[in-house]
């Protein structure tokens, strides 16, 4: 199955859908006087009557289309902050071989109406492809990290920046040309230490890209939301957003620390580190606000085997998680967490599988129960290595 | 001889009351003259010391009285005032430099009415449950009274932040000496609310709360009993918003429960006293293990234990209140405001007459029902654009929709019952169950589907 993606004003629609005879239907994203505000699935009827396109796209819209569409219409002043001035801020992007996507991402941060700092960390590269692409940028700072991992990238991205606020987008990302600044915008509380945006996806050209946008993708919903601990389990972290689309307070790693180099791509755990992110800010009693304004592109996994590595990365990274809370903070509501975790992921393993057309040509219950089993020893794992490769990096 | 008079009522808060002081003493350039009264109430800290050595430019006066509460602290305060405006503020509020100004920019813009500033809660890291809930009640309470299109009622009338003209207040008795420790604000917006006081709220008075350092959970707990004292007087005073408290659940005829609850509010605190006392700790631990839902549920119980001894001081054996008086006679004057003449007429019809409650139609469909609601002010037509947008939202939105598409209003198929009923729901679990109906009700045809059929 292929579907386009699409990119609607519903205050200025197209007269039709471009003809796309290669697509069984679209996943369009829809504004309202340019902000993002919401999206509907729609498929291509290649027999029968047309209906307008309007009726199309509304039939299929979500609820927050409607409640942007009427303030419109109503005339209502917008509840979005305004603040006078913008922190400064850095961008940076960890990257890791993929230089085709990189030069996408860049061409996409370098058309934005914002001017901001741009970091390139190349993290454990095989060749100097990567080098050789950002020298053709002026603009853009280049910086090698040696040490395999996202969160040592990451890390060495906070350590190199003045910036007030340092935003990540991943290599594979495209940003929408308001997407700094509407992150920035978010900032004027100071007890907000992250903020994260909305990222749909860039392309939907296989089963498995589909099948991962039809779980939820990195979409976190529509409608801006401020959480804390009081609306939010810090264990659920990653409903505050992803690590694709976050822009992180410099402070941060004074109040609640550096980002986890045994977590995330690269270690052993494979993924987590931005949900850890988010978990330590919420215990530590800071705010994250999720404003799905601040849009990005994905390009998701193409191909099936990728996507059970990732289902099965994202359940090892919630059981590290789990594990180094339990372990190394000693943090007792863990336990309860850990049950549920468990008993939730046996219960799907004994179901009889979905077969809906969005099923999965493997077993998804095994493969995250195989994950939450080997999650806790993973972590403790990278952790080792972690601790090998910070004290070889000090000694080289 | 100044026009504004700044009441602060304090207790025991000499550091927080110096540091108040010295952010009114820094007002910003261009605000008319004021003077601060503050009104010692009961103060053994080092208050006294403290004003005595303070050194601002602002004229200070100080009261003192011996403990009497803060109701009773504004009102002296108000009779010794030389200002015609009188501006009190809590002491563990921090005024921001535009404080007074705006409050005096607003009556001159307004004449008349109540002025109300905000005051969230100073920015501050909140760990616990208790403080987590705290500074999410205080933040939501100021983001929802600072809407656009709020319609005030009387529990959303607050003295930490307020500023009426010394007549009028005078003229309205002042505050009730009745609720001297709780509650005293919320009678006293009722009054105003029944005598068509407008009420008004000006975001730039702004001040910051330091609630984190002033309340407990301990405290919490104390201050339930006042409010269940200060219900049950409030019940008894203006018994035309009894439903709308939470002792009238427990008043009058009741179920076993309910009955059980008095009798033990009754006659068993000398039992249960020490034991709720334990509360606090008890939560605590409950929290630390991360028992959630057992953590509420005991939250829930000791304070509604406190409440219930505070209403019993005032209602005694027999927890009567008297008859409500609007449950008999139903006849409000419902105003009908018509949409097809347009939304500037509505709202023009609904600033004319001010109704206590207006039907809204659109030609012959019945959009909604701006009902009267007991102890909140007229409608008018500030609140009609959003009151259609969100309470109206399920029934305006396919009228709205119809319009805009040209269409009769009885052709909608746009909107499902399932997209309606998700309007304004912002959690995630409502999204994520939302766009997997999405791509459910898509009927993509799969690759296996045109398998089979070209087979």
């Amino acid at each position: 199955m292929r579907l386009a993606v699409r990119d609607i004003d519903i205050l200025d629609l197209p007269p039709d859908f471009e003809p796309t005879d290669d697509y069984q239907g679209a996943l369009v994203l829809i504004r309202v006087a340019g902000r993002p505000c919401g999206q509907a699935v729609i498929a291509f009827d290649t027999d029968g009557g047309k209906m307008p396109i309007k009726d199309r796209i509304l039939s299929a819209a979500s609820s927050s289309v409607f409640e942007a569409w009427l303030r419109h219409r109503l005339a209502l002043p917008d509840p979005s902050p305004a603040p006078s001035q913008l922190p400064k801020a850095s961008v940076v992007i960890c990257t890791r071989d993929r230089t085709e996507d990189l030069e996408r991402c860049l061409t996409g941060l370098l058309a934005m109406p914002d001017k901001a700092d741009i970091l390139v960390v190349d993290n454990a590269p095989s060749n100097e492809a990567t080098r050789d692409l950002v020298g053709r940028f002026d603009t853009v700072r280049y910086l090698r990290e040696p040490r395999p991992g996202l969160d040592v990238a990451r890390n060495t991205a906070l350590r190199n920046t003045e910036a007030d606020v340092v935003a990540f987008i991943d290599d594979d990302a495209v940003p929408d040309p308001l997407w700094l600044r509407t992150l920035l915008r978010n900032f004027e509380d100071p007890l907000v230490l992250a903020v994260t945006g909305l990222t749909m996806a860039a392309e939907l050209e296989t089963d498995s890209q589909i099948a991962f946008q039809h779980f939820g993708g990195f979409c976190r919903g529509f409608r801006r939301q401020v959480y804390d601990a009081y609306n939010l389990d810090p264990f659920t972290g990653w409903h505050a957003g992803a690590g694709v689309n976050m822009a992180l307070r410099r402070t941060i790693v004074d109040a609640v620390g550096w980002f986890d180099e045994a977590l995330d791509a690269g270690t052993l755990s494979l993924a987590g580190g931005d949900t850890d992110m988010f978990r330590r800010v919420l215990e530590a009693g800071y705010r994250i606000i999720y404003d799905p304004e601040a849009l990005n592109w994905h390009r998701h996994r193409r191909s099936s085997k990728e996507l059970q590595q990732q289902m099965y990365g994202y359940e090892v990274a919630s059981f590290a998680i789990l594990t180094k809370a339990l372990l190394f903070e000693g943090n007792p509501r863990a336990i309860p967490r850990m049950f549920r975790s468990y008993s939730r992921l046996l219960r799907r393993l004994f179901q009889a599988r979905p077969t809906h057309q969005f099923s999965l040509p493997y077993n998804d219950a095994l493969t995250q129960v195989r994950g939450a089993v080997s999650g806790p020893v993973r972590y403790l794992r990278a952790r080792v290595r972690a601790r090998a490769g910070e004290a070889g990096h000090k000694r080289g | 001889m100044v026009e504004i008079s700044v009441i602060i009522p304090t207790h025991n808060r000499a550091a927080m009351l110096r540091s108040l002081l010295s952010k009114l003493d820094a007002q910003r350039e261009g605000t008319p003259a004021f003077e601060i009264l503050v009104v010692a109430d009961g103060c053994e800290d080092d208050t006294s010391t403290m004003l005595s050595s303070l050194r601002i430019r602002v004229p200070l006066r100080t009261l003192t009285l011996p403990g009497v509460g803060p109701a009773l602290a504004r009102n002296a305060g108000s009779q010794v005032a030389s200002g015609r405006l009188l501006i009190f503020l809590d002491d563990d509020i921090e005024p921001g430099e535009n404080f007074v100004r705006a409050h005096f920019v607003e009556h001159q813009r307004h004449p008349g009415g109540v002025v109300m500033g905000p005051y969230p809660p100073l920015p501050h890291i909140a760990k616990d449950r208790f403080r987590l809930s705290a500074r999410a009640w205080w933040t939501r309470h100021f983001e929802r009274v600072s809407r656009p299109g709020h319609q005030f009622a009387f529990t959303d009338v607050l003295t930490g932040n307020l500023s009426l003209n010394a007549e009028l207040f005078h003229a309205m008795g002042g505050l009730d000496p009745q609720f001297a420790r709780a509650r005293e604000d919320f009678e006293f917006g009722l009054r105003l609310i029944k005598k068509g006081v407008p009420i008004r709220f000006a975001p730039d008075a702004l001040g910051y709360h330091l609630e984190h350092q002033t309340t407990t959970l301990t405290g919490k707990m104390v201050r339930r009993y006042q409010e269940g004292r200060s219900d049950a007087l409030m019940a008894r005073k203006h018994p035309d918003i009894q439903r709308l408290l939470a002792i009238h659940r427990f008043t009058g005829r009741k179920g076993r429960k309910r009955r059980l609850q008095r009798a033990i509010a009754t006659r068993v605190g000398s039992v249960l006293d020490p034991l709720v006392k334990a509360g606090p700790r008890i939560l605590q631990m409950l929290e630390k293990a991360g028992l959630r839902r057992l953590y509420e549920k005991v939250e829930r119980q000791c304070n509604g234990y406190h409440y219930l001894r505070g209403a019993a001081e005032v209602l005694g054996e027999d927890w009567r209140l008297p008859p409500d008086p609007t449950a008999s006679t139903n006849e409000i004057d419902v105003l009908e405001v018509n949409l097809d003449q347009g939304l500037e007429a509505a709202e023009a019809m609904l600033a004319e007459r001010r109704p206590l409650a207006a039907r809204i139609m659109n030609g012959t469909v019945h959009v909604g029902d701006m009902g009267h609601r007991i102890g909140a002010e007229p409608w008018d037509a500030r609140h009609f654009r959003p009151w259609l947008n969100r309470q109206a939202i399920h029934r305006y939105l396919p009228v709205a929709l119809a319009e805009w598409q040209g269409q009769p209003i009885s052709a909608s198929p746009n909107l499902s019952d399932f997209t309606l009923n998700t309007l304004n729901n912002p959690s995630f679990h409502a999204h994520m169950i939302e766009q997997h109906v999405q791509w459910m009700e898509a009927k993509l045809r799969s690759a296996l589907y045109d398998n089979r059929s070209k087979s």
